[in-house]
């Protein structure tokens, strides 16, 4: 009776593995129907428990019931004012400082999106955004928020996307230093992305960059848009293991904290190779 | 009736799954341990295996691996199969070898749970040729697994009552 059970178990695990191994294939494709499925699904509940956890640390009951008061009085006086100052108020904080961005250049296409989820078994602070290949987002992307370069789009489906982060290794950005001229690659490491921190490699040997200077994007290799910011040189350090030296990078944005960021999905020098000017 | 209780329980059980799963991927929401956060799914996953039998177990374990594959890379893959064979294994020496109490889950779990993590490691970040994997198993994936084994042992108790309660 007993080796009955334990071959039917058997027979069952056999089964499950072929089912989980050929789900395994299928999903594999950009855009599969089993993410997308479960990601559509789901998007509604990540939302609104991303949006409780970031209103986590509002005020209490009683000082919101106060806040309510003076904001009525606030309202009813702010209606009062000019019509006009009232929808240029309104628009500037719903278009966001993204579209500020896109006024200095025209050619960005930028779809905002919402972190619905942060991967438990991500070591570099990858997140996910609730925008997919519906509104027009591939995979390599660049993702911005207000503040600069945040990470690029390493995964995506119909209904989300996941971004790599800039403090990951598998970030490789062409950047230049704002103040020499100097370009190199940005890329992550284990020892600076535990104090939020990023890398500029492949310094020339007579490099000119020092503390203090602003890293932008190059926009050479077509894959990001130039003039990105990225961060400040926190200090110039020397690899001993490839006798190279790279720059400490402190990006502008605290990427373990974003709670929403944007996607680029075109500008004008998407897929081309340009020749650096640079150093 | 009985088949009412089992429903209820298997009920009970996805509604943990998709709570867990809320909880273990929503920004900010649990205290991370020098940035490591508990891997949910696969305590959820373990403590059903304490107390289902082997094909119910080896199912659960295959569901919560899919959802943390879809979590993490999008694709049906590693979790998934992992969760299964752990937790078909788990349940199989519970059910076969050894008592059901806390004692012994929690041996097979720890061992699991180093197991899946570990491998995870492995494949993915060793093999991937990340730099500095020495540092990221020692600061990340060890406290990692200790977080996730310690989210183990109020679930297989809350497993067990379920258990109880709808049996």
């Amino acid at each position: 009776m007993k080796k009955k059970t334990h071959n039917r178990n058997l027979k069952a695990l056999i089964i499950t593995l072929i089912i989980l191994t050929v789900l395994s294939v299928f999903s594999q494709a950009e855009n599969s129907l089993v993410s997308s499925g479960v990601n559509t699904l789901t998007k509604g509940l990540f939302r609104v428990s991303a949006r409780a956890a970031a209103s986590a640390d509002s005020a209490t009951r009683e000082e919101l019931l106060r806040e309510n008061e003076e904001l009525k009085r606030e309202n009813a006086s702010l209606r009062a004012q000019l019509s006009e100052y009232i929808d240029t108020k309104a628009e500037n904080e719903r278009l966001w400082s993204y579209y500020g961005l896109k006024k200095e250049n025209p050619s960005y296409q930028v779809v905002p999106g919402n972190v619905i989820r942060r991967d438990v078994n991500d070591d570099f602070y990858a997140f996910t955004l609730d925008v997919g290949t519906a509104l027009g987002v591939r995979v390599g992307a660049p993702v911005i928020t207000e503040n600069g370069l945040v990470g690029w789009v390493s995964q995506a489906d119909a209904a989300a996307c996941k971004v790599k982060t800039i403090l990951s290794p598998d970030t490789k950005a062409s950047v230049t230093d704002k103040q020499s001229g100097d370009s190199g690659v940005l890329s992550g490491s284990v020892s600076l992305c535990e104090n939020h921190l990023t890398a500029m490699t492949k310094l020339a040997e007579s490099h000119q960059v020092k503390e203090g200077d602003m890293i932008v994007t190059a926009g050479t290799g077509g894959v990001y848009p130039a003039g990105l910011l990225v961060g400040q040189v926190q200090s110039i350090e020397f690899n001993k293991y490839d006798a190279s030296r790279y720059a400490v990078i402190k990006p502008y944005e605290d990427v373990s904290s974003i709670t929403a960021a944007a996607v680029i999905t075109d500008f004008d020098s998407k897929g081309k190779v340009v020749k650096s000017d640079a150093k | 009736m009985r088949s009412k209780r089992v429903f209820f329980r298997r009920l009970a059980f996805a509604l943990e799954v998709i709570l867990l799963w809320v909880l273990q991927s929503t920004p900010k929401l649990l205290p991370e341990l020098y940035g490591a956060k508990p891997f949910l799914l696969l305590s959820a996953a373990l403590a059903m295996s304490a107390c289902e039998e082997v094909i119910p177990s080896m199912i659960w374990g295959a569901v919560c691996g899919a959802l943390s594959d879809i979590s993490s890379s999008g694709t049906v893959g590693f979790f998934s199969i992992a969760f299964a064979l752990v937790c078909f294994a788990q349940a199989s020496l519970l059910d076969t070898y050894l008592n059901r109490n806390i004692l012994t889950s929690g041996v097979l779990s720890l061992g699991s749970v180093a197991a899946v993590i570990g491998l995870y490691f492995v494949f993915f970040r060793l093999f991937a040729g990340v730099p500095d994997c020495g540092t990221l198993f020692v600061r990340r994936y060890l406290l990692r697994m200790a977080y996730t084994f310690i989210c183990y042992i109020p679930l297989y108790f809350l497993n067990r009552f379920l258990r109880k309660t709808f049996s």
